[in-house]
């Protein structure tokens, strides 16, 4: 397996990647690349001792743990895509208690063939006590491509183990994704989720079930989507509150310039005392755009906090007017407000990564809008 | 005929905002370098005629025609106007969520001022990454209008009640502020000119206006100097008005 800096990209790969926020001059704890359906890197830096990143078919040689932990959290009849997903490779993602890890780690998967159907299958397990951030980004090389990605990724937290996963998607007009994520959180765990996607895609489909096991755990999913003409996009999230002082929370915002946007989001209570919270916002930018929120709040229990807050609808007149006194032309001034409405300081990001995102979602913002 | 140094011109202006007649048969002429001050009760038209001089959408013009620096900008666009140097400062202006108050002001900023500074003289150096409007308190608000206003430097500034809602220390601030904005400090080469409408009559100890009208259910019922006409006001009310010559 090659280390970071033998990867020989080529000047175009290499701008693809570093828009969905790998850093190829690694400044990173460990990295992952994984091109079409084979693992090209998987390199963890010297200095990080214990922090485990290894292609999911060797870690199944190597952990015997892994075996038990694999389709257990997303089932493999799930659906048709984790039945073709079976014997995807993918990552192993293990932090042993009580290791913290500073510099975030990252993973990319590319499409570099024509009409390739990409299956990953990816675990992550974050020991009790442990931290870490994650980037994940997806990509194809080409804006032409073709193409599919099945994503499978089961993630377990455990006691007092915090995870950041932050995951960019800069896919192509035929390109479909099926994601199917599952998560489980333990006591005092935390899980905090940021996804961002401005591209054109065929349809990207994503719900990651997130359930908190353990007293005082926490999610929060948060996602920044804007849909270009013709894409589709389905997403959601549920969050299941089972114990006691658990909390989710689930914020999007989206924006149809065109596209399609369906923003699901499930918070279900079932114990005392927990706290859940949902807001969905989308402006429609163009005609034959559509929005479409389904926020679900369900309790089961007397004393749950849930609420929710919605608004789907037309751009601001005021706010461009204003803009507009101020010397912005129409276009400049509908731009201003869709990159502040798309703001990352939405997003809940490690510190060492709030620059580096930032900086990509400019980049992406600039290329969407 | 048009004279040489006139920066604004409005003529038998009459608007609507939907079935409603807000302005009636307006004219006013502002030369370069000169204040003009809008006195009137609420709802008497001030703020909806600074709007129509800005292009605001939703002021439907019946009659009239405004020019510009000689030129008919009646139906230029919001935009196009602010270009052509007009530049509003509101009474109640929207937040933007996400944009920070650094990033349009670096955007409307053409002669890179330095806007540190800037923001300094009007206490809001702590507030240029702040999300533009959002949370702001009255005062910080009216800083944040004047602060782009400065930025944008306008040749006419139109500002629509500067003082409401602002405390003692922020009218120090604003008034200065203003009277830099309309370069109040320069005699003969002052090229700045300004529409102020105001309540309390406070910006005339900073700005030296040169003339002011009064505003009565859309219509000018008097005009004259705004020292006259503001101590009129304070002694008999805007209804007194009603009776006196323009």
């Amino acid at each position: 397996m090659q280390k970071l800096h033998e990867v020989v990209l080529n000047k175009e790969d290499k701008h693809k990647l570093e828009s969905v926020g790998f850093d190829v001059e690694g400044a990173r704890s460990a990295s992952f690349l994984m091109n079409d359906d084979k693992v090209v890197l998987s390199d963890v830096e010297d200095m990080e001792k214990g922090l485990v990143l290894i292609p999911l078919k060797k870690g199944l040689e190597k952990y015997s743990w892994l075996e038990e932990r694999l389709w257990r959290l997303v089932p493999l009849d799930k659906d048709e895509f984790t039945r073709r997903a079976k014997d995807a490779e993918g990552y192993l993602i293990y932090v042993p208690p009580g290791l913290k890890i500073k510099r975030p780690l990252q993973a990319c998967f590319f499409i570099k063939s024509h009409a390739l159907e990409q299956k990953v299958h990816n675990v992550i397990v974050m020991g009790k006590g442990s931290s870490l951030d994650i980037i994940n980004g997806c990509a194809t090389a080409n804006y032409d491509t073709q193409g599919m990605h099945i994503g499978i990724t089961e993630i377990y937290i455990e006691e007092n183990a915090y995870l950041t996963y932050t995951m960019i998607h800069e896919w192509a007009p035929g390109v479909e994704v099926r994601a199917r994520t599952a998560v489980h959180v333990k006591r005092e765990g935390q899980f905090v989720s940021n996804y961002i996607s401005l591209q054109m895609t065929s349809l990207t489909q994503s719900a990651p079930q997130i359930y908190l096991e353990g007293e005082g755990a926490k999610a929060r999913l948060t996602s920044l989507v804007f849909a270009p003409d013709n894409a589709v996009y389905d997403l959601g999230g549920s969050i299941y509150l089972k114990e006691q002082n658990t909390a989710g929370e689930i914020i999007s915002r989206v924006v149809s310039n065109g596209g399609r946007i369906t923003s699901r989001g499930d918070i279900i209570a079932r114990a005392e005392g927990v706290r859940g919270h949902m807001e969905c916002n989308g402006i429609i930018l163009k005609e034959h755009g559509e929005i479409t929120a389904v926020p679900v709040l369900s309790s089961s229990t007397l004393n749950a906090d849930l609420t929710h807050e919605a608004a789907v609808g037309k751009i601001s007149r005021v706010e461009v007017n204003y803009l507009k006194s101020r010397g912005l032309t129409e276009e400049e001034a509908v731009q201003f407000i869709i990159e502040g409405f798309l703001d990352t300081k939405l997003l809940k990001l490690p510190q060492s990564l709030e620059e580096n995102v930032e900086k990509t979602m400019e980049l992406l913002k600039h290329s969407a809008l | 005929m048009i004279k040489k140094n006139e920066l604004l011109r409005i003529e038998n202006l009459t608007v609507e905002i939907g079935e409603k007649i807000v302005l009636k048969n307006i004219s006013m002429v502002i030369n370069e370098g000169e204040t003009h001050i809008l006195f009137g009760p609420n709802g008497s038209g001030k703020s909806s005629l600074l709007y129509t001089i800005m292009g605001i959408e939703g002021y439907r013009i019946l009659n009239g025609k405004i020019f510009f620096r000689s030129e008919d900008i009646t139906n230029l666009s919001i935009d196009e106007r602010a270009r052509k140097g007009i530049g509003i400062a509101y009474q109640h202006p929207p937040a933007i969520k996400g944009v920070r108050l650094e990033k349009l002001i670096n955007f409307i900023d053409k002669e890179s001022k330095d806007i540190v500074s800037l923001s300094k003289e009007l206490k809001m150096k702590d507030y240029l990454l702040r999300e533009v409007n959002l949370g702001f308190s009255g005062g910080e608000m009216k800083r944040s209008e004047i602060l782009q206003l400065l930025s944008q430097n306008p040749v006419l500034s139109l500002i629509d009640e500067p003082e409401s809602g602002v405390d003692i220390e922020n009218i120090e601030i604003l008034g200065q502020a203003i009277k830099k904005l309309l370069e109040r400090h320069l005699n003969r080469t002052r090229t700045r000119s300004g529409l102020i409408i105001t309540h309390t009559g406070f910006i005339l100890d900073y700005v030296k206006a040169d003339h002011a009208y009064i505003l009565l259910e859309g219509k000018i019922i008097c005009e004259g100097n705004p020292f006259e006409i503001f101590e009129n006001i304070q002694k008999n009310g805007f209804t007194a008005c009603k009776n006196c010559t323009k």
